[in-house]
């Protein structure tokens, strides 16, 4: 750890910084988290004894009273890093570009996905994850647009999607807001906070799927806007005093959402854990040693987006099938040597050529439609970039300065 | 950070200011508007909201004040491994730690001689004739039953012992592994064999911040690798939640998050002083925290106790604070005439990392009460 103090200054300015380094060992660590998470929650559902877990729960989880299974960890850490990401890009992209960038960045990985859970769930390989009933076609077809999460009567195939709706959300807004954003870049983040208070005091009522829809979105939008914030006083866009202000007012509204509601948070430990991981960011942006740059590191950077689609029906079908053949450790290694293979396939297969096709198509369309200047200056890969918080040269965004 | 391997520059020593400065505010909040009005059966609305929103969300007891200790000890560890070795110097650090207490045991004695209302824990208790002597000799948190008089005093004895281990890894800073580790032995044999009475199973519990602040200052003048300060910092982890484990009384605080927080602001703080570090009321704060400490459950205690007697809770309680406030300037500048003759610290940066252009009294102290019994933030129900 290097200890050395930066000023403000140098920490804020990108040009001092560059690339944020830092960004993809976070990335690295959340998408390990997440699938910590699962695996523990899967050895408890089955009342298994997983050593793991214990020690983790006993070392991390019990001290710091988390929720069990360190579960939000990774999610926040998402979620956060891409609010800090997104906004740093939303300023060189127009507002069309950038959604479209975000969408089909999403889109095809997590078609990919949900074609291998439906198969999974078809063949009641992953009970745990989802019962065999879901896998229909009108489920899969609510499912390929996130539909399930607001419409009757539907349920998830791959559980760990509801993040997307948060996502997406926060990309539209962002998108619609991109030329106020520009010219005063504390107002988007004001505004959304006003629409967030005035839509948790609105909806209280969950008895159909769509305001629980509106209100998971809400609780953890603040989340996200947290991310823009720290994007925004670290490019000096905003001044540290409003950067703190706006943050301190996200940072209630998710602790409102959380003493209002119970039907959407799982465990009392969101808060403590939003805290620590914005600590966390805030530090680990700066970090660039020899680790943060390897080679290593940013190539499971790349593939996060990947692990998160994955893990859990890859994780699930193996522990189902092999848990009570082989045991528990033997297991878990078989689980996440399946998950590797299957987020590779993921990454390779339909990621990277759903990227390149995407990149090719911006490039033979004719100047001037939707293709401007400043888009075209964006870095080869950083439409790979921004779009989960979880793909990697999330941090390859290059300096701003002030327009 | 260090031009030269062992030069700690002060712009990173000044860093520690902010998180002194913060760990004081914590604590005069603490006492005078959250422990105050529990203690005297008043409500003070707007305490309540914070425990509602920030206190118990965040899992932060005590109304931050445990958090401001653990701040404190940190910027001290880190501070102690400050400046030189020169006895002179090392002599002229431990007497600008010492001498807060020093000064308001004896008030705080002879205030409650004068049946004034000080900070006593447990409230009901009684220090007893030799209570001043107890606490000038640092045992007050050793002997069981005991009732300290200055019931912040004991961190004053915490930031000594980090003062004299800093200054022998100064001496030596090939020991920069061995003394750390060797407190770190000790703490874990007493806390987690020995059986200590409750204060000082406590003290113990937050000793290792001020370990830990110490490896970081270590690493910062280039002493440690970060590899041996991570190794380090598991090792207090390892402490802090084994003791929040085997000792009941300190179950229910949830100090290990408090701890968690404190150093990562504190880390955060080092990295990001900037400018806040360099505010007048910062600096201000930071080089009178230990007075103010001290000070906070004597004379802000009585003061906040005959001024409610004139007024409603909130300007009694600001009242309170600036007489503290103020006591702690007359306590610092007093200090600084005392202590002129003192050796000064050799670099522009004093024993606390505090730019001494002051006077450099700076590091504050304060203590703990674990048998608050406020409906803090996080009580034993959640």
């Amino acid at each position: 750890m290097t200890v050395e103090r930066t000023p403000l200054a140098d920490f804020r300015t990108p040009a001092a910084r560059g690339r944020l380094y830092g960004l993809d060992v976070l990335r690295v660590v959340a998408s390990v988290v997440v699938v910590y998470t699962h695996l523990a929650a899967w050895f408890h559902a089955g009342n298994y004894r997983w050593r793991v877990g214990s020690a983790v729960t006993e070392a991390v989880v019990d001290p710091l009273h988390l929720n069990a299974n360190l579960g939000f960890v990774g999610v926040s850490t998402f979620l956060l890093l891409s609010g800090l990401v997104v906004t740093s890009v939303a300023f060189r992209e127009s507002p069309g570009e950038f959604f479209v960038r975000r969408i089909v960045r999403i889109v095809p990985a997590l078609w990919g996905a949900l074609a291998v859970a439906f198969v999974l769930v078809k063949i009641d390989a992953v009970p745990t994850m989802a019962t065999q009933d879901t896998a229909t076609a009108g489920q899969l077809l609510s499912n390929l647009w996130l539909g399930n999460y607001g419409l009757p009567d539907q349920n998830p195939l791959l559980p760990v999607t509801w993040t997307l709706t948060v996502q997406i959300a926060f990309y539209a807004f962002t998108a619609l807001s991109i030329p106020l954003l520009r010219r005063r870049p504390w107002l988007p983040a004001a505004i959304a906070a006003t629409g967030i208070s005035l839509t948790v005091s609105a909806v209280h009522l969950f008895d159909t799927p769509f305001p629980l829809l509106v209100r998971t979105i809400v609780s953890f939008l603040p989340v996200v806007f947290l991310g823009q914030v720290i994007s925004l006083a670290r490019e000096r866009r905003i001044r540290p005093a409003t950067a703190v202000a706006l943050g301190i007012v996200h940072f209630l509204l998710f602790v409102r959402a959380d003493l209002t509601t119970s039907a959407v948070f799982d465990g009392d430990g969101y808060q403590r854990t939003l805290l620590i991981t914005v600590l966390v960011v805030l530090l680990g942006m700066a970090a660039g040693g020899r680790l943060a740059r390897s080679g290593l590191v940013q190539a499971l950077s790349r593939r996060t987006y990947a692990v998160y689609l994955v893990h859990m029906p890859a994780c699930y079908a193996v522990l189902t099938l092999l848990t009570p053949r082989i045991g528990v450790t033997w297991s878990t290694l078989a689980a996440l040597a399946a998950t590797v293979a299957a987020t590779e396939v993921l990454h390779r297969f339909v990621e990277e050529p759903a990227n390149r096709l995407f990149r090719r198509w911006l490039r033979r369309r004719p100047p001037g439609i939707g293709k401007d200047k400043v888009v075209a200056s964006v870095p080869r890969h950083a439409d790979n970039v921004v779009t989960y918080g979880l793909s990697s040269p999330a941090s390859d965004i290059r300096p701003h300065t002030r327009s | 950070m260090a031009g030269e391997r062992g030069e700690l520059r002060p712009a990173l020593a000044s860093a520690t200011t902010l998180a002194r400065a913060t760990g004081s505010c914590l604590i005069v909040y603490s006492y005078l508007w959250g422990l105050w009005p529990d203690r005297h059966a008043t409500r003070f609305p707007p305490v309540d909201l914070v425990r509602e929103w920030v206190n118990r969300p965040l899992g932060i007891g005590e109304d931050f004040g445990m958090l401001g200790v653990m701040l404190l000890l940190l910027a001290s560890g880190f501070s102690a491994v400050s400046g030189t070795a020169a006895p002179r110097e090392v002599l002229g650090r431990l007497v600008r730690i010492y001498l807060p207490l020093l000064v308001v045991a004896p008030v705080a004695a002879g205030l409650f001689r004068l049946g004034a209302d000080i900070l006593i824990n447990p409230p009901d208790g009684h220090p007893g004739s030799l209570a001043a002597v107890r606490e000038l000799s640092l045992v007050s948190q050793a002997v069981p039953g005991s009732v300290p008089l200055v019931t912040l005093g004991w961190v004053i004895g915490l930031e000594l012992l980090a003062g004299l281990t800093g200054a022998a890894i100064i001496r030596l800073p090939a020991a920069a592994l061995a003394v750390p580790a060797t407190q770190l032995l000790a703490v874990a044999g007493v806390l987690l064999l020995g059986g200590p009475p409750p204060q000082l199973a406590l003290a113990l519990t937050l000793f290792p911040m001020a370990v830990l602040g110490q490896l970081l200052g270590c690493r910062s003048r280039q002493w440690l690798p970060g590899w041996a300060v991570a190794a380090f910092g598991i090792v207090v982890w390892v402490l802090l939640a084994g003791s929040d484990r085997t000792h009941p009384q300190l179950h229910n605080w949830w100090y290990p998050l408090a701890a968690c927080y404190a150093t990562l602001f504190f880390l955060l703080t080092l990295r990001v002083a900037g400018p806040l570090s360099a505010h007048p009321v910062t600096s201000w704060l930071a080089s009178r925290s230990r007075w103010l400490l001290v000070l906070v459950g004597v004379v802000g205690w009585t003061t906040l106790g005959l001024a409610r007697h004139a007024l409603p809770f909130a300007p009694a309680a600001a009242v309170a604070t600036l007489v503290t406030l103020l006591a702690a300037e007359v306590g610092h500048r007093g200090a600084t005439l005392l202590t002129e003759r003192l050796p000064a610290p050799r670099s522009s940066v004093d024993s606390s990392g505090i730019p001494s252009t002051d006077g450099s009294l700076d590091e504050s102290n304060s203590a703990h009460d674990p048998s608050r019994n406020q409906p803090s933030a996080l009580r034993t129900d959640r």
